[in-house]
């Protein structure tokens, strides 16, 4: 639901008109990156382009990092659908984690069950708001390896005190139906020194300005189309500006008090919920059966997670 | 001979300047409809154009994406395409030809291009066919209609999905049927350079309705009857897109229509120009949306004057005709890249020795001029066609420019 009212979403959304850039890569666009990025990162140590969609965010940090076909990732089971589906889209073989006890969030234990040498990325799920327990988790993590964050509140998800994101080699935030802000699109948000590579990787391959050979790490890279429009852009704007002139909220006085438990030194977010949500066990899905999927990605048999499929019940 | 333009003389052309979009209060009035809805997805503007567009190209199969590179996408996992697959792709495209193909895990092999219309030619398909093709994705480059009946032909000889790739061809017609729906599925692109345009956006259309039910699973993110079934995504237009396109749309008939009146009257003023060969006619294309008109220079006229100072001149006497695809598919550095044999298994044919005919029309003769100079007044066309007159002239000129 949009917080913004509806006379200034039509401005919002006439601006565009008027300026006559309907598509992408415009002022609104690298506007509303630039807001995300330096309220996830003040130091400047994170940059971020805006995508269609939750499923083109992933897919550019997936694709951006070289990961797909005879590579696995390590996804929750317990997770928003789009993260299991856009791996086994770029041709990974997926790899399904349990969630810890008591928690609703990935177990660092079994991702240390899982890693092997093929994996090359682990993608966490601030699930429904709650942090992941990356301290935990980095510790498992071999050097090469990507940490994937994905979050529906990339400003009050909090570890450590600050945002999940910032534990993340890249992470998509989120903004979609049932997030903490809605708005039918997400964020890339990178290290820095990514940004470049995955910036291209949205944007058809093209080179960010400014770009030259020695600032693009991993060479020209086939990219795809992952842009937004200039419509949702603007409309993101009004909408982050909103969300943040937000009286501050509290966690605790959340009516809904058969909550899950948080991991320590997390924090989780006050604008979304764990109940009253459909939850899925991703790895029971058809999906990691199809014969597309096991053509794309040559994987075959998918892992028991008990405490999710129970979750998800 | 009066003076180019180039060397101070007065330009040739001083006729209508027009920007790409069009647009106005329905436009405005559209996107207050969202505002007040405060729907921004899947709503009653997604459903309105499903059906406008519906009617416009008469099929009941309609499915708007995100944009016309996951439109291809899309289509190339409904048929089962994917890792291990060839798909032929002419290389005188946009590279969203060929990525699409590559991001649905399938190699794109190049076959070359007719030089009478820039357009996939069907005998250089058939030498390219190997037990793994699966499928040919033509290009309606331009717009125009590439020859549907002998790719069709060979497609169905060697037992092979025909795609078509619309995204500048929306309005263009193959006997009488709209582009897209002659072989499995067409894709469209309504991006901001495009006649029809929401900024950002595509089309998927078929006139199968078993294939449309088959891409409806992966169009709702692999999800069938609540339950995910294989690996897709949800990449559906926002509603202001929407709004836009359903105003747009409305003013697609009228302006198709004045671009071709426009084309052909300066195709008549030019056609005993010896240095500007036209593409080859064929009444099979019974509309053409214009979104280029390409032509091109006769080289062996133009000595060693060559292409680009020709455009020079002829851009200085405020005609704005381009090269083209100067940097033909295969020539891209992104394909060059390691990522692209781990997508499909293999690396790519890059070579370009079976593609002279492309590298002649990119780097050599090949011009086209886009869509929004064409909507302007028949004397803008006699003024353009007397740039083109004025520079030819002037060769000696601009030799050494």
């Amino acid at each position: 639901m949009l917080r913004t009212d509806n006379k200034k979403v039509y401005e919002a959304l006439n601006g565009v008109l008027v300026s006559n850039n309907w598509g992408t890569i415009g002022r609104y666009s690298v506007n509303a990156a630039d807001m995300i990025a330096s309220r996830v990162a003040p130091d400047g140590s994170y940059g971020a382009v805006l995508c269609d969609s939750t499923y083109a965010a992933l897919e550019t940090i997936i694709r951006g990092y070289f990961i797909g076909h005879g590579d696995k990732v390590i996804v929750p089971a317990l997770s928003s659908p789009y993260i299991a589906q856009t791996a086994a889209t770029v041709g990974c073989s997926v790899v399904f984690a349990d969630i810890e006890k008591g928690t609703c969030v990935i177990s660092p234990d079994w991702i240390d069950g899982l890693m092997d040498e093929s994996v090359k990325a682990v993608i966490c799920e601030d699930y429904c708001g709650y942090p992941c327990d990356y301290d935990k988790i980095k510790a498992v993590l071999p050097e090469g390896v990507k940490l994937i964050v994905c979050t529906s509140d990339p400003f009050n998800t909090l570890y450590n005190g600050a945002s999940t994101i910032i534990n993340a080699d890249a992470a998509v935030a989120a903004f979609d139906e049932g997030c903490a802000v809605e708005c039918d699109c997400a964020a890339v948000v990178m290290k820095k020194e990514d940004y470049n590579t995955l910036w291209s990787m949205h944007h058809c391959g093209n080179l960010a300005s400014g770009t030259n050979m020695e600032a693009l790490n991993a060479g020209y890279v086939p990219g795809g189309d992952e842009r937004i429009c200039e419509w949702k852009s603007a409309l993101l704007i009004k909408e982050l500006e909103a969300f943040w002139a937000l009286p501050a909220a509290d966690a605790n006085a959340y009516p809904y008090k058969e909550e899950m438990a948080v991991v320590e030194n997390g924090a989780r977010s006050p604008y979304l919920r764990y109940f009253g949500k459909k939850h899925y066990a991703m790895n029971l899905e058809e999906s990691f059966k199809s014969e597309y999927y096991v053509k794309s990605s040559g994987y075959h048999g998918v892992s028991i997670c008990p405490l999710a499929q129970k979750a998800a019940k | 001979m009066s003076k180019l333009a180039l060397f101070g003389g007065s330009p040739a052309y001083t006729g209508s300047r027009i920007y790409w979009h069009m647009y106005g209060e329905k436009d405005s009035a559209a996107l207050k409809e969202v505002a007040d809805s405060g729907v921004i997805k899947n709503g009653a503007q997604l459903e309105k154009f499903k059906k406008n567009f519906g009617e416009f190209a008469k099929t009941e199969y309609v499915l708007p994406v995100a944009n016309g590179t996951v439109s291809i996408e899309l289509i190339l996992r409904t048929l089962g395409i994917g890792y291990g697959d060839e798909v032929i792709v002419p290389p005188y495209t946009f590279i969203a030809s060929v990525s699409s193909i590559l991001y649905s895990g399938a190699l794109p092999v190049f076959a070359d291009v007719d030089p009478s219309t820039f357009l996939l030619d069907a005998k250089a398909v058939e030498k390219k066919i190997t037990p793994k093709t699966k499928a040919v994705l033509c290009v309606h480059v331009g717009g125009r209609p590439c020859d549907i009946d002998a790719l069709k032909e060979v497609c169905d000889k060697h037992g092979l999905y025909l795609v078509e790739d619309c995204a500048q061809a929306v309005g263009s017609e193959w006997n009488g049927v709209h582009v897209g729906l002659h072989g499995a599925f067409g894709s469209i692109s309504t991006q901001n350079s495009k006649n029809l345009s929401c900024g950002e956006g595509g089309i998927v259309i078929t006139s199968h309705k078993d294939l449309y039910e088959k891409a409806l699973a992966l169009y709702n993110g692999g999800m069938v009857d609540g339950k995910y079934v294989a690996p897709g995504q949800i990449r559906v237009p926002g509603e202001m897109q929407c709004a836009i396109l359903n105003s747009q749309l409305e003013a697609l008939p009228e302006q198709i229509a004045k671009r071709e009146e426009n084309i052909n009257y300066f195709l008549e003023l030019t056609k005993d120009f010896t240095f500007l060969i036209p593409l080859k006619k064929d009444d099979r294309i019974t509309k053409d949306s214009r979104h280029l008109l390409i032509m091109r220079l006769n080289a062996p006229l133009l000595k060693d004057v060559g292409r680009d100072r020709f455009l020079k001149a002829l851009n200085a006497e405020g005609v704005p005709f381009g090269p083209g695809y100067v940097a033909p598919c295969h020539t891209a550095q992104t394909l060059k890249s390691p990522y692209v044999e781990k997508m499909t298994g293999r690396k790519m044919d890059l070579s370009g020795k079976t593609l002279p005919v492309c590298e002649r029309l990119s780097f050599v003769d090949g011009i086209w001029c886009y869509h929004t100079f064409f909507l302007g007044t028949k004397a803008d066309m006699e003024m353009a066609a007397n740039a083109f007159e004025k520079v030819y002239a002037n060769l000696d000129e601009i030799r050494n420019i």
